[in-house]
């Protein structure tokens, strides 16, 4: 056993309200640059949807990630052969047109516009070419199911769905729609890292943040393509390649990454996780269906007296094993078990954990009931809404959102391990609002807890880290103790009076 | 005094004994052409014995070192041949042969009769020059840097000379199969050291030289031009294929929904 320890964030989906703050902050802070302008290391995407770049997760047309053959495990991208050979034109690699040309408005022109009967507009040009343009995508073009439908009709996932289903999803009644957030997955297996010819890139031992090191890359955009979830992007003004960071900077100094910290609905969760790093090869290699399964048994019992043991002996500060015990993380991922990977098929192991989010009204058994009331139409349902949920509880496979849309995108297809969750996040809801309503909870409601396998007290627990939490609880963050490491190769007292110890070096084209 | 007697001496000594070298240098530089008698080939080659040219050491030194062309005429024949420089002779190996010249001395010498030459089968030579038969020894075709009219669409290499002419120039049938299997230009010479043509390959190919010399030359330009067009062509062809994989290529799904969306 070899345990290391890594820094991992939690999206609650049911809590996300797609305002894009994360993205804003993501972008002022980092992305701000010349040959920058298109990338969004965090960007929040309406599924069903084509997400961004366009079609990301067609894996037959972008070749991200790891396909498992015959006992081990290939690049889907190239073999070595394949890669030497592709080595000056990669098909697999998106283009811009993938992506979105980024535009600006040339809003000078309001102010120096001669008087003219109408108003001056600030017209629309490009930041690559700074000519006149008409911007026909965007990275969020189809938000909230907007711009057009043929985005959401394009979503890989929805193949898994019945023809009828998908009908359904595009009625004006059955339309539905949930945010993705999504950021550099910094997985355990990373692909990126797998296909880099020059070795630039590397995941920190000490938590887990795969980087780019800017001087080593030699822009041969192998990472780009070899990246299922498209989080590698290739800055055409330094000829490097990007990604996101985690925000380490942030994280050295006890703050929370930017999307994390600036997220309106506090549904980003922060925390150390403690793994097994011996094991990943062997975590990687099983049948699609295990693969959830697998990934979370790497992930170590941080009150395991053995663990910790183990963690002292690689080295892991005393403080990070605390922290490890005390990450929502650790709590929503391997306790309640309630969050999951986003794709685990594709078998790079990813460290950023989704709760699947609750359909917000039940479509189809609104429709049931009302053709049961001799209702048709767009008859508003007159039944309780705390009845409303147990209608849900009682039959999720109806619910508005498809559960085999939400296993698709967080279990590999295996709806077995979106049920339960939905069917716990669900007990505590109506727990609550049968306390609320009747000040106790009632029989029922203490019925379908049971049904879904918690108790009182965890529900309580859930609710309260779902709900309630603090700064503190949602973000614990172990202190790096970079003076420590500094210490090493810089003499703390030489620089003091200094702006500090780090120099500003930027990496040559072609160094 | 017997100071100086010491180059005197070795002079005295050296002086047989470059002549024997001079006739073993004269062998392999410029029996091939001259003939092993230094009887030259007659319309062709000049003579080198009773050529009172060959008398002078330094013009035979020069003329070795630098070769020598246009016209010139000795024992009342007129040559218009090139001899080619051979600079892989050094001044000393020259001087022998200059030596050995001399001691030939200048009247015409009896010239013995011509070797008995292998008949040759200009077919064979034109399989020969197109490489369609291997050379024995391995050697390339001449096919490879020479050209000559009317064999092959568009002529051969143009690193060597154009052969159209060169029975004439070289001494027809006998003197070209002389030529063949020692060359004495640098870079032939070169291109088949260790590979020599044998007396029957080189009688063949020298028959094909001379029934080549009947045809009515082509200007270079001729072949170039084919080139030129053949090139065209082909870039054309790429082109048509280019832009028809083009066409047939994988749309992404940005592409296909923003085509969809613009009709």
């Amino acid at each position: 056993m070899k345990v290391r320890a890594h820094m991992s964030m939690l999206f609650h989906l049911d809590k996300c309200i797609g305002c894009h703050t994360c993205s804003i902050a993501c972008k002022n802070l980092w992305t701000d640059r010349k040959g920058a302008e298109y990338m969004w290391w965090n960007n929040v995407e309406t599924r069903p949807g084509a997400g961004y770049p366009t079609g990301w997760e067609d894996q037959d047309r972008f070749k991200g990630g790891w396909a498992y053959r015959d006992g081990h495990l290939d690049l889907r991208l190239h073999s070595r052969a394949q890669g030497l050979f592709r080595l000056f034109f990669n098909p697999a690699l998106p283009s811009l047109d993938d992506y979105y040309e980024p535009y600006t408005f040339r809003y000078s022109d309001l102010f120096t516009a001669p008087e003219s009967e109408y108003q001056p507009t600030a017209i629309p040009v490009s930041m690559i070419t700074g000519e006149p343009m008409t911007p026909e995508t965007g990275p969020n073009w189809d938000d909230d199911l907007g711009g057009s439908p043929l985005y959401a009709q394009n979503d890989p996932n929805l193949k898994a769905l019945d023809p009828e289903v998908r009908a359904q999803l595009q009625e004006i009644e059955g339309v539905v729609f949930q945010y993705l957030p999504r950021i550099c997955n910094h997985c355990l297996n990373p692909a990126c890292v797998a296909a880099c010819p020059s070795g630039a890139i590397y995941k920190r031992a000490e938590d887990g943040v795969v980087l780019v090191n800017e001087n080593k890359c030699k822009a041969w955009r192998m990472c780009v393509a070899a990246c299922p979830y498209k989080k590698v992007y290739y800055n055409w003004a330094t000829g490097k390649s990007e990604k996101c960071i985690l925000c380490f900077p942030r994280l050295e100094t006890g703050q929370a990454p930017a999307c994390a910290h600036s997220c309106v609905g506090r549904i980003r969760y922060m925390g150390v996780l403690l793994y097994d790093a011996d094991r990943i090869p062997e975590a990687a290699m099983v049948p699609d269906e295990e693969l959830v399964a697998s990934q979370l048994s790497l992930i170590l019992d941080p009150f395991d007296p053995e663990v910790i043991a183990a963690a002292q002996a690689e080295g892991i500060d005393e403080s990070w094993i605390k922290a490890a015990q005390n990450s929502p993380i650790y709590k929503f991922v391997k306790v309640w078990r309630l969050a999951l990977p986003l794709h685990p098929e594709y078998r790079t192991l990813a460290m950023m954990f989704y709760v699947p989010p609750l359909s917000p009204v039940v479509a189809t058994v609104e429709k049931a009931l009302r053709a049961s009331q001799g209702n048709g139409g767009l008859v508003r349902l007159d039944l309780p809404e705390t009845d409303l949920d147990f209608e849900l509880y009682e039959s999720l496979e109806k619910a508005r959102m498809p559960v085999k849309y939400l296993a698709k995108l967080f279990a590999g297809g295996n709806e077995a391990l979106i049920l339960p969750i939905l069917k716990k996040m669900l007990a505590v809801r109506i727990l609550k609002r049968q306390e609320s309503l009747e000040g106790r909870p009632t029989e029922r409601a203490l019925r379908v807890l049971a049904d879904a396998g918690l108790t009182l007290e965890e529900a309580e627990a859930i609710y309260r880290l779902t709900t309630l939490p603090t700064l503190e609880e949602r973000f614990v963050l172990p202190p790096y103790h970079r003076e420590m490491a500094a210490e090493v190769w810089k003499d703390p007292l030489a620089a003091k009076g200094e702006a500090g110890f780090g120099y500003i070096q930027p990496p040559l084209r072609g160094e | 005094m017997k100071r100086r007697l010491y180059p005197l001496v070795l002079a005295f000594l050296l002086v047989p004994a470059w002549a024997q070298e001079g006739k073993a240098l004269y062998g392999q530089f410029c029996a091939s052409c001259h003939g092993a008698e230094a009887q030259g080939i007659p319309g062709a080659i000049p003579p080198l014995a009773g050529n009172p040219r060959a008398q002078d050491e330094t013009h035979v030194v020069q003329v070795v070192r630098q070769g020598l062309s246009g016209p010139l005429e000795v024992g009342g024949v007129t040559y218009n041949g090139v001899m080619p420089p051979l600079p892989q002779v050094s001044e000393a190996e020259a001087r022998a042969i200059a030596q050995y010249l001399k001691s030939l001395g200048g009247a015409p010498a009896e010239a013995a009769p011509p070797a008995p030459r292998v008949q040759g089968d200009a077919a064979l030579g034109r399989a020969l020059y197109l490489g369609q038969k291997p050379l024995r020894n391995g050697g390339a075709p001449c096919q490879a840097c020479h050209t000559v009219a009317g064999v092959g669409f568009f002529g051969g290499g143009s690193l060597g000379k154009d052969l159209m002419d060169a029975a004439k120039r070289l001494g027809g049938e006998a003197g070209l199969s002389a030529l063949l299997t020692n060359p004495a230009f640098p870079v032939m010479r070169e291109a088949y050291k260790g590979r020599p043509l044998t007396e029957a390959e080189a009688a063949a190919l020298a028959a094909f030289l001379v029934q080549v010399s009947q045809e009515a030359p082509r200007p270079p330009s001729l072949y170039l031009g084919r080139f030129l067009v053949a090139g065209v062509f082909l870039l054309g062809l790429l082109l048509v294929y280019q832009a028809a994989v083009w066409q047939l290529r994988p749309r992404s799904l940005a592409e296909r929904i923003r085509s969809q969306l613009r009709r």
